[in-house]
C-alpha cells in the first residue's frame, strides 16, 4: 500500500491529570505521554499501531514531540519485539506452506522526534521533506473496530479534485453532561446527493464561538456553490486525514514562503509552476494567523479546514477536501478527553467479554470476584470480598477487603484500602484511596492519597491545587479553562483545540 | 373599506349546503391576487397581473385549477387593484357556474397594500374557520396537494406550535425563476422544520454577505441544511392563528421576510413552520424573466398534467401536435409559412407567406403578416403585426399593432393599443404603453413607510408630467409612451444584481429588484429628476453613506467642467458629460451643482491670479457663459436656493482675496442670466445675512439686494465694474 502513515502523538491536555499535560511542569507531572495511557491495560498507541498493521501502509512513522519520543520508543519496544516474534512464528508455520509469498514482513516504525508547536508546522517544516507519495495523518488515541480498508477504498475513489480526505464520526457518547462531550463543532459539508461528486467538508465552526458572536455566519458565496449545505452538530473531527501526494505541494510552498517571512519578511512570490496553483487568500488567512499567533501556526485541523474554506472562496474552482463518515454501524472512539478515555476502555473491555479470555495473573483471596468485563494487571493483589466489574486495573495494583469497583480505571501501582467504593473514577499511577472512601464520577492524580472515609462526587483531585489550569473544580474545570485561553486569540470564531488536538502546544 | 361580495349564483350551488354538512372539512382558500409589487408595468397599469395571459389563458386559471385539483371547498380572492375588474372576470368565468368545484368569493379589500394588510383585514372579516391555504395568484403548479396536506396533518399531529407549512419546489440553485428574491431556508434534517429564512443576494453579488442564523435557534438541532435551491412557490398551509398574528404584529409587511422570518426568531410566539419540499413543478410568475420561463416549461409539458390541450377555458381547442406545438381550431396558416417548435396558436389567427414563429406564444383574431420572424416572444390576442417584422424575445400586449417593417430587439414590451408605424426599430428593452401611465394607486407599491410613499408618488406623478408620445419610437402616427426611457440607469445595478443580458425584460427586473429597499426607490425617484423637497432631502441621507463615491464624483465632475471650460466645448457637450457622469455614479443634482461652482470658481481664481483679468470681469465672463449649466441642474425653488448656498460657501472655501466681491459678481450674472430670480434671492438671503459665518462675505451682496429691491430703473450704473469695486471699500469702512 504505498501510503505513508504518520502517526501524531500528542500531550494530551485533555487528559489531564493523567497524561503529561503542562510543559512547564514536566517535574511536577507524573502523568504519561498520551500515547501511552493504557485503554484496558494496552497503551493506547498499540491499538493504532495494530491498525496501521492491517492496513499494511507503505512505512510507519510514530511522530512525537522530542521529549517524549525516547519515552514512546522506549515503551513500545515490547511491542516491537512482541510484533517481530508474532511474525517469526507465523513465517515458521508457513514455510513449508504455498502462501509463504503473502507473508510480509511487517512495516518498519520509524520515531521522528519534532520540534514544532503545532501540528500543522510540525507537518509543514519536519514531515513534508519525508513525504514521497500519499499519506495519511493519524491520532494516536483512537479505537475503532472498523477496518482500515473501508478508510483506504473511500480515500481511493475519491473526486480528482479532492486533494484530502477528512474522516469524521458521529458521537456516540451519551450526553448526560453537555461538557463533558468536549467541544463541539458546526460541520458544514456538502452532500452532493444529487450529483456525481462525493460530499465535500465546507467548514468547521465551534460551536462555542458562534455562541459567543451570537450567530452562525454562513457567506452567501457558499450557498452559491453548494445550495444544499448540511450542517452537523454531531460529529467530530476523528482526525484522520489521507492526503493525496499534491497536498504535500501544496503545503510545501507555503513552507518556502513562511520562510521568506521569517527571514527578511520580504513579499516575493516564488514564480514556480506550482505557486501559481496557490491563492493569495489562502495566505492571507496564514499570514493573519503569524500575527496573532505567537506560535505561528496552528493545528491541522484548522489547516484543513482552510484547504476546505478553499472550495468556496473563490471564484475559480478549487481542490476541495473529502469528508466521509463513518458509518454508525461501526464503533469509532478517540479518548481524546477523560469521558471518551472511559468509553474506550468500556468498549475494550465489553470485547473482551465477547472473548470471553481471562489471562490474570493475579493473586486473588477467597470470595473476590472479579467481572468478565474486567481486566486486571500482572502482580496485582486482590484481597478478600472485593468486587470488580467492568474496569482495568493496571500492573502492581494492591486492592483491599470489600471494596468494590465499578466502570472505573487503576492506572499501575494504586493502592486501594478496605472497604472502598470506587464508581467510574479514573485513578492515576501510584495513588492511594484510603480506607472507606467513597469516589463517584472522580478523577485522581497520580500518586495522590485520598483520606479516609473521603465521600466525592465528580472531581477531581490533583496535587497541584494552586495551579490555575489544574484547579480542583469540578470534573472538567482544567480542561474549559485551558480551553479558555485559547479562544481569545483563534481567528474567525473558530476554535481547534480539541478538534486539532494541538498536541504539541503547550 | 368594501364589504364582503358574495356571489348570487353561488348561493344555489352546490357548495354551499355541502359546507354545512361538513364544517370542520372545509378546506379554504385564500388567493392573494394582487402581489403588491409592480413589475409588470405597465401593463398592470390597465389590467391586474393575474389577468395577464400566460399561453393564452389568463394567470389566475392555474390558480384556480390547483385549487380544484387540490379539492378545496371555498376559495376566497383577496382583491385590490382592479378589483372589479378580477370581480367581473370571476363572475362571468365557469368556477362560478353551480357545477364549480368550489365556492368562489371575491373579497375587496382596496386599501391594502402588502400581504400583511391582506391579512389583517382578512383576520377582521373573521373568515376563517380552519386551517387554509394561501396562495397567491399567479401559481402555475402540478403538485399534488393530498401530500402537502397529509404532512401537514402529520407534522400538526406531532407538533402543537406548527402553524405553516411552506411548500418548496426543489430546483437548482441558478434556476431562472430564482433570480428574483433567491432565499436561504434552514431545514432541520429530521423533521423539515424551518428554523430560519433569509433573502440572499444573487450569485453574481459582489458584496460579502452572510446568512446569520442566531445560535439560540440552533440550541437543540443535530443536523440541519441550509438550502439555497428551492424555489418558493407561496403555496401555504397555515393554521387560523395566522391571520392573528399578522394583526398582532402589524408591522409585518411582507409573507416570508416579514413574517416568516418574525414568527422564526420570535422567542414569544415560539411557533414553527414546516417545508415541504416537493420535486414537482411548482413556479410563481413574478416578473417578465419568470414569465417567459414558466410559459416555456408550460408549453413544454412540464406541469402535466397541467397542459395546454387540456383547454383549461371552456371555449378552447387547443390540440398538440409533435415538437410541442399547440393549434386552436380555424387558423389560418399560410402555405410557406413555418411554425417551429414550443409554439402555440390561438384560433382565428391568420398567419403570413413565409412567416417563421418559434418558441413563441401567439393569441388569437392576430393578423401576422408575411415574412415575419417570430422567436421566443408572445404575442396576445387581437394583435396585428405587418410584413417584414422582426420580434425577438418580446411581449406584444392585445389590440398592439406593429406596422410593417418593424423591429422589436430584446427584452422590447409593447402595451395595450400600443400602434408602431413603419420602419421603426425599437431598441433592447423599452416599454412601451398605450396610453400615459396614470398615477397609480398607492397600494400597487409593495411599501410601508408613507414617506416612501409619497415619494413613490412623486415619481409618479412627475413621470405622467414628463410621458408625452414618443413619436422617435413609434413613428410620426404611432401611438405609444415611453414608460420608462431612463434605460442607461439601470446598467449600474446590474452589476449589482446581474442576470444574463439576453433575458426579456431584463432591465425592468433589475429596475424592480428589491421593491421593498428605499434605496432603489430614491434612486428611480432621483432619475425622474423630481426633485421635490421630499425626494431631495431623502437622496442626501441616502448619500451620506456614499460618501467615497461621491468625492469622486467631485473630482471626476470638475476636472468635466474644466475641460469643458479649457476646450470651449459647447453648452450641450458639458451638461451630456456631467448627466452621464452623475448617472453613472449614482449622485444627485446637488454633487452636480458643488462640482460645477467649485470648477467655475477655480477659473475664476486662476483669470484672478494670473492676473489676466480684474475680479469682477473674471466672474462675469465665467459665470456669463458657463453660468447657463445651472438651467440643467436647478429646476426648483429648494434647488436654487441650495445652489447659491453652495456658491457661497464654495467661495469662502476657495480663498479669494475679495471673496465678498466674487460672490456678490456672480450671483447678479446669475441673476442677469436669468437663472436666479428675485424671489428666491431674497428668500436666500433671508436665512443666509443672519448666519455669521458668512459676515466677511454678505456685505457687497447685501448692499446688491437691497439695490435689487428698491429700484429696477437704475440698475445700468451698477453694472460697471470699477463702481463695484470702489463700493466694497466703501462698505468695510462704514461697517
Amino acid at each position: 500500500m504505498q501510503i505513508q502513515a504518520f502517526i501524531f502523538c500528542g500531550r494530551g491536555e485533555n487528559l489531564s491529570p493523567f497524561s503529561q499535560f503542562s510543559a512547564d511542569e514536566v517535574s511536577n507531572s507524573h502523568g504519561l505521554p498520551k500515547a501511552l495511557l493504557p485503554v484496558g491495560n494496552r497503551m493506547m498507541i498499540e491499538y493504532v499501531l495494530d491498525w496501521c498493521n492491517q492496513a499494511d501502509f507503505k512505512e510507519i512513522n510514530v511522530v512525537a514531540h522530542s521529549d517524549d519520543i525516547d519515552l514512546i520508543q522506549q515503551a513500545l519496544e515490547p511491542y516491537m519485539a512482541l510484533r517481530e516474534q508474532q511474525y517469526e512464528i507465523i513465517s515458521k508455520s508457513l514455510s513449508s506452506s504455498m502462501h509463504i509469498h503473502y507473508l510480509q514482513k511487517p512495516r518498519a516504525i520509524n520515531f521522528l522526534a519534532t520540534k514544532g508547536h503545532s501540528t500543522g508546522e510540525t507537518l509543514q517544516k519536519e514531515l513534508l521533506s519525508k513525504i514521497t507519495t500519499d499519506f495519511v495523518l493519524l491520532p494516536c488515541d483512537f479505537i475503532t473496530d472498523i477496518p482500515p480498508q473501508i478508510f483506504i477504498d473511500q480515500f481511493r475513489n475519491r473526486d480528482p479534485e479532492n486533494i484530502a480526505l477528512t474522516f469524521y464520526y458521529k458521537n456516540a457518547l451519551e450526553a448526560a453532561d453537555k461538557k463533558s462531550i468536549g467541544k463541539q463543532f458546526f460541520t458544514l459539508y456538502a452532500k452532493n446527493e444529487d450529483s456525481e461528486s462525493r460530499p465535500v467538508l465546507l467548514d468547521i465552526y465551534s460551536k462555542d464561538d458562534v455562541k459567543k458572536s451570537k450567530n452562525l455566519k454562513i457567506r452567501t458565496h457558499l450557498l452559491w456553490k453548494y445550495p444544499k449545505t448540511t450542517v452537523s452538530t454531531k460529529v467530530l473531527s476523528a482526525f484522520i486525514y489521507f492526503c493525496s501526494f499534491e497536498l504535500s505541494h501544496l503545503l510545501s510552498i507555503k513552507e518556502t514562503k513562511e520562510d521568506q517571512k521569517s527571514s527578511g519578511g520580504e513579499e516575493e512570490i516564488i514564480s514556480n509552476q506550482v505557486a501559481t496553483e496557490i491563492k493569495p487568500s489562502y495566505f492571507r488567512t496564514e499570514n493573519e494567523l503569524v500575527k496573532d499567533f505567537i506560535n505561528c501556526n496552528k493545528s491541522l485541523g484548522k489547516v484543513f479546514r482552510d484547504l476546505a474554506r478553499r472550495s468556496w472562496k473563490h471564484s475559480t474552482p478549487r481542490e476541495t477536501v473529502g469528508i466521509f463518515i463513518l458509518p454508525e454501524l461501526g464503533t469509532f472512539v478517540r479518548a481524546n478527553n477523560l469521558n471518551a478515555f472511559m468509553e474506550a476502555n468500556r468498549f475494550i473491555l465489553k470485547i473482551k467479554v465477547q472473548a470471553s479470555a481471562t489471562n490474570t495473573q493475579t493473586t486473588t483471596a477467597g470470595a473476590s470476584a472479579i467481572g468478565a468485563d474486567a481486566i486486571v494487571g500482572s502482580n496485582c493483589t486482590i484481597l478478600e470480598k472485593s468486587n470488580i466489574k467492568l474496569s482495568a486495573v493496571g500492573a502492581d495494583c494492591k486492592i483491599g477487603n470489600r471494596c468494590r469497583i465499578g466502570g472505573s480505571i487503576l492506572l499501575n501501582g494504586v493502592t486501594i484500602e478496605d472497604e472502598v467504593i470506587l464508581e467510574n473514577c479514573i485513578i492515576g499511577p501510584h495513588a492511594k484511596i484510603s480506607k472507606k472512601s467513597k469516589l463517584t464520577n472522580c478523577y485522581v492524580e497520580g500518586s495522590y492519597i485520598v483520606d479516609t472515609r473521603s465521600a466525592l462526587k465528580g472531581e477531581t483531585l490533583t496535587k497541584i491545587i494552586f495551579d490555575d489550569s489544574d484547579d480542583l473544580s469540578d470534573d472538567d474545570g482544567a480542561e474549559s479553562s485551558s480551553e479558555g485561553d485559547e479562544d481569545e486569540y483563534i481567528e474567525e470564531y473558530y476554535d481547534d483545540d480539541d478538534l486539532g488536538e494541538d498536541l504539541f502546544q503547550r | 373599506m368594501a364589504g364582503k361580495k358574495g356571489k348570487n349564483s353561488s348561493k344555489g350551488s352546490h357548495g354551499g349546503p355541502k359546507a354545512d354538512v361538513v364544517q370542520d372539512d372545509r378546506l379554504q382558500a385564500i388567493v392573494l391576487t394582487d402581489s403588491f409589487e409592480t413589475r409588470f408595468m405597465p401593463l398592470t397599469s390597465e389590467k391586474p397581473r393575474c389577468l395577464l395571459p400566460l399561453a393564452n389563458v389568463p394567470l389566475i386559471e392555474y390558480t384556480l385549477e390547483f385549487l380544484a385539483k387540490a379539492g378545496v371547498n371555498e376559495v376566497y380572492l383577496v382583491c385590490s387593484s382592479h378589483a372589479s375588474k378580477i370581480d367581473e372576470y370571476i363572475e362571468d368565468s365557469k368556477w362560478n357556474l353551480p357545477w364549480s368545484p368550489f365556492k368562489v368569493t371575491t373579497l375587496m379589500s382596496p386599501e391594502a397594500r402588502s400581504v400583511g394588510d391582506a391579512m389583517r383585514d382578512l383576520d377582521n372579516r373573521g373568515i376563517i374557520t380552519g386551517d387554509f391555504i394561501l396562495v397567491s395568484g399567479d401559481v402555475v403548479t402540478n403538485i399534488e396537494f393530498d401530500k402537502v396536506l397529509e404532512f401537514h396533518k402529520r407534522m400538526h399531529s406531532k407538533d402543537k406550535d406548527h402553524i405553516v407549512t411552506m411548500c418548496l419546489a426543489k430546483a437548482s440553485q441558478f434556476h431562472k425563476t430564482r433570480t428574483f428574491e433567491p432565499a436561504a431556508f434552514i431545514l432541520d434534517q429530521s423533521n423539515n422544520r424551518c428554523l430560519y429564512y433569509q433573502d440572499i443576494p444573487s450569485s453574481s453579488s459582489k458584496a460579502k454577505t452572510e446568512v446569520e442564523i442566531d445560535s439560540d435557534l440552533l440550541e437543540d438541532v443535530d443536523d440541519f441544511v441550509i438550502r439555497n435551491d428551492l424555489i418558493d412557490c407561496r403555496i401555504d398551509i397555515c393554521s387560523p392563528l395566522v391571520p392573528a398574528v399578522f394583526q398582532e404584529n402589524f408591522d409585518y409587511q411582507m409573507l416570508r421576510s416579514d413574517f416568516i422570518k418574525g414568527v422564526l426568531t420570535s422567542d414569544l410566539l415560539s411557533k414553527h413552520v414546516y417545508a415541504y419540499v416537493t420535486e414537482e413543478y411548482a413556479n410563481r410568475v413574478v416578473s417578465w424573466k419568470t414569465y417567459d420561463t414558466i410559459t416555456q416549461d408550460f408549453i413544454g409539458r412540464w406541469c402535466y398534467p397541467l397542459v395546454l390541450d387540456s383547454n383549461v377555458l371552456s371555449d378552447q381547442t387547443y390540440s398538440y401536435e409533435s415538437g410541442h406545438i399547440y393549434k386552436e381550431r380555424d387558423i389560418m396558416l399560410a402555405q410557406s409559412c413555418k411554425i417551429g417548435k414550443n409554439t402555440a396558436i390561438g384560433s382565428k389567427t391568420k398567419i403570413g407567406e413565409g412567416t417563421t414563429i418559434e418558441n413563441s406564444v401567439i393569441g388569437r383574431n392576430c393578423q401576422i403578416g408575411e415574412n415575419i420572424v417570430i422567436k421566443n416572444s408572445y404575442v396576445w390576442d387581437n394583435a396585428v403585426i405587418g410584413n417584414n417584422s422582426i420580434i425577438d424575445h418580446c411581449i406584444v400586449a392585445s389590440n398592439a399593432t406593429l406596422r410593417d417593417n418593424v423591429i422589436l430587439n430584446d427584452g422590447c414590451i409593447v402595451g395595450y393599443n400600443v400602434f408602431i408605424d413603419s420602419n421603426m426599430e425599437i431598441p433592447n428593452g423599452t416599454k412601451i404603453s398605450g396610453q400615459p401611465v396614470k398615477s397609480m394607486h398607492a397600494h400597487e407599491f409593495g411599501i410601508s413607510d408613507d414617506e416612501e410613499e409619497t415619494i413613490e408618488e412623486q415619481a409618479k406623478n412627475s413621470r405622467r408630467i414628463i410621458t408625452s408620445l414618443a413619436v422617435n419610437l413609434v413613428g410620426p402616427k404611432g401611438i405609444g409612451y415611453v414608460y420608462d426611457s431612463d434605460i442607461s440607469d439601470n446598467d449600474e445595478d446590474s452589476s449589482d444584481s446581474g442576470e444574463g443580458a439576453n433575458a426579456l425584460s431584463y432591465r425592468l427586473e433589475e429596475f424592480y429588484l428589491s421593491d421593498d429597499s428605499i434605496s432603489s426607490k430614491t434612486f428611480k425617484s432621483k432619475k425622474k429628476r423630481t426633485m421635490s423637497t421630499n425626494s431631495m432631502y431623502t437622496d442626501r441621507e441616502e448619500n451620506a453613506s456614499e460618501l467615497d463615491e461621491d468625492e469622486d464624483f467631485e473630482v471626476e465632475g470638475i476636472e468635466t467642467v474644466k475641460r469643458a471650460i479649457e476646450n470651449n466645448h459647447d453648452l450641450d457637450t458639458a451638461l451630456l458629460e456631467l448627466n452621464t457622469l452623475r448617472m453613472s455614479m449614482n449622485v444627485t443634482y446637488h454633487e452636480v451643482r458643488t462640482a460645477t461652482v467649485i470648477a467655475l470658481l477655480r477659473r475664476v481664481y486662476h483669470f484672478i491670479a494670473t492676473q489676466t483679468l480684474a475680479p469682477k470681469q473674471a466672474v462675469t465672463k465665467v459665470f456669463g457663459q458657463w453660468g447657463l449649466l445651472f438651467r440643467r441642474q436647478a429646476f426648483e425653488h429648494e434647488e436654487f436656493l441650495d445652489l447659491m448656498n453652495i456658491i457661497i460657501h464654495q467661495t469662502l472655501a476657495i480663498g479669494f482675496e475679495k471673496p465678498d466681491l466674487v460672490l456678490f459678481s456672480s450671483l447678479s450674472t446669475l441673476y442677469d442670466n436669468d437663472i436666479l430670480e428675485e424671489d428666491i434671492i431674497y428668500e436666500w438671503w433671508e436665512q443666509v445675512s443672519t448666519d455669521p459665518a458668512y459676515n466677511d462675505i454678505n456685505k457687497l451682496t447685501a448692499k446688491w439686494i437691497e439695490w435689487l429691491k428698491q429700484a429696477d430703473e437704475e440698475s445700468s450704473e451698477e453694472g460697471d465694474s470699477e463702481d463695484g469695486e470702489s463700493e466694497t471699500d466703501e462698505e468695510t469702512d462704514e461697517e
